[in-house]
């Protein structure tokens, strides 16, 4: 179904059609709450269902828009959750375990887990915050610069260049541990 | 040398750590959807009971208002054409006409105050309406210091939950004869109208 139309369906309470758009939206925006909060962030993807819910009649806007709504409001139920605890999620020290992980010894099965969804953002979230949102939501992601912008309360060229220093710094990191986990894991798929 | 093999390599590894993070959605990452679906129902189960109430209340306000409206009419009718049947054809000196004269069996009395049919009961009732405000109505008789022409009416109408009245009220002093007309429409809304007139003959 298209997410447009479930979105109007769907804000005239069909069930069948938010089921839809919770499927186009959730794994993106669970994956968005890994990278800011990372394991709570199931907890906090439960926090922004309900308020997207709550607020879907009033949404204004394109599947597009949705998503980035989407997205802002898990954002900003995130930033309560960190604010509430008081804490970044995940220290600086992840990248370095996740890339040392797969060692000379481990089965090809550990190397094809270091390349699980979960620690590749992870290690996104190592970045910067405003980096790891910024690769996140333009790369990964692909929103366009405006709506990922909006996302953020930033300027489209803010959230640019984030980004790209974001991608830079991924590299650096890869390039700095000597570590061939990704290499190791792409061939293996390959 | 290295170092650009170095770059190029770090780019596919940042190439394959993105693929990764756009890997399709897993099992486990759907945990949620019971939970959400269920929000939904408690939200937007209430909206669509609302939406269908809010389409019969709708239909049902239309059929009250045109009903109220037509009530209104008619009694303003009944009262202008009772006004002029009034002035024709005078009663016994010192008696006063009170009412509409539309062939209801209303009794001439001194006192003027009688009990009016109104289109109260005419109306459709909605169950559990209530009454709304009244606006005020006055009618003022005609009146000269040698003669008091006096009326007396009376006419109401309401909706679901509204009432509108007017009554004019007036004693007959001496000799003469009055007619008095009023109406009164109502509307689901709540508001209500009224108007009333009378004139007074005297000789």
């Amino acid at each position: 179904m298209d997410l447009a139309a479930a979105l109007d369906d769907a804000r005239l309470g069909d069930e069948e059609a938010f089921r839809a758009l919770y499927r186009a939206v959730h794994p993106a925006l669970l994956r968005y709450l890994r990278v800011l909060v990372g394991e709570d962030a199931e907890d906090v993807a439960s926090e922004a269902w309900l308020q997207i819910v709550r607020d879907l009649a009033r949404f204004r806007g394109d599947g597009d828009g949705l998503r980035a709504w989407c997205l802002t409001i898990a954002r900003h139920r995130a930033l309560d959750h960190l604010r509430g605890a008081r804490r970044r999620p995940l220290s600086v020290a992840v990248p370095e375990s996740l890339l040392q992980r797969p060692g000379p010894d481990d089965t090809a099965a550990s190397a094809l887990d270091a390349l699980a969804t979960v620690s590749a953002l992870e290690l996104i979230a190592a970045l910067p915050a405003d980096q790891a949102e910024a690769v996140y939501l333009r790369v990964v992601l692909g929103l366009d610069a405006r709506h990922a912008a909006q996302v953020l309360g930033k300027r489209p060229g803010a959230v640019r260049t984030a980004a790209h220093r974001g991608l830079r710094r991924l590299a650096d990191l890869l390039a700095e541990s000597g570590s061939d986990t990704f290499r190791a894991c792409g061939a293996e798929r390959e | 040398m290295d170092d650009a093999r170095g770059s190029r390599e770090s780019d596919a590894g940042v190439a394959r750590l993105l693929a990764a993070a756009r890997a399709p959605a897993h099992e486990s990452e759907w945990g949620g959807e019971d939970d959400a679906l269920a929000a939904f129902r408690r939200v937007h189960g209430g909206v669509h009971a609302r939406a269908a109430f809010t389409g019969k209340a709708s239909r049902r306000w239309l059929r009250v208002t045109l009903a109220s409206v037509a009530v209104g009419g008619i009694a303003a009718g009944v009262a202008l054409f009772g006004s002029d049947l009034g002035g024709g054809s005078a009663p016994a000196p010192g008696v006063s006409v009170v009412g509409p004269q539309s062939g209801s069996p209303g009794v001439p009395t001194r006192t003027g105050a009688s009990p009016q049919p109104t289109p109260d009961a005419a109306q459709p009732q909605l169950p559990g309406g209530q009454p709304g405000p009244t606006p005020p109505a006055s009618a003022t008789p005609d009146s000269t210091p040698t003669t008091v022409g006096t009326s007396s009416s009376s006419g109401g109408g309401n909706g679901s939950n509204s009432n509108g009245r007017a009554k004019g009220h007036g004693k007959a002093l001496g000799k003469g004869n009055g007619n008095g007309g009023g109406n009164g429409n109502g509307n689901s809304s709540g508001q209500g109208n009224g108007s009333a007139g009378g004139n007074g003959q005297g000789n």
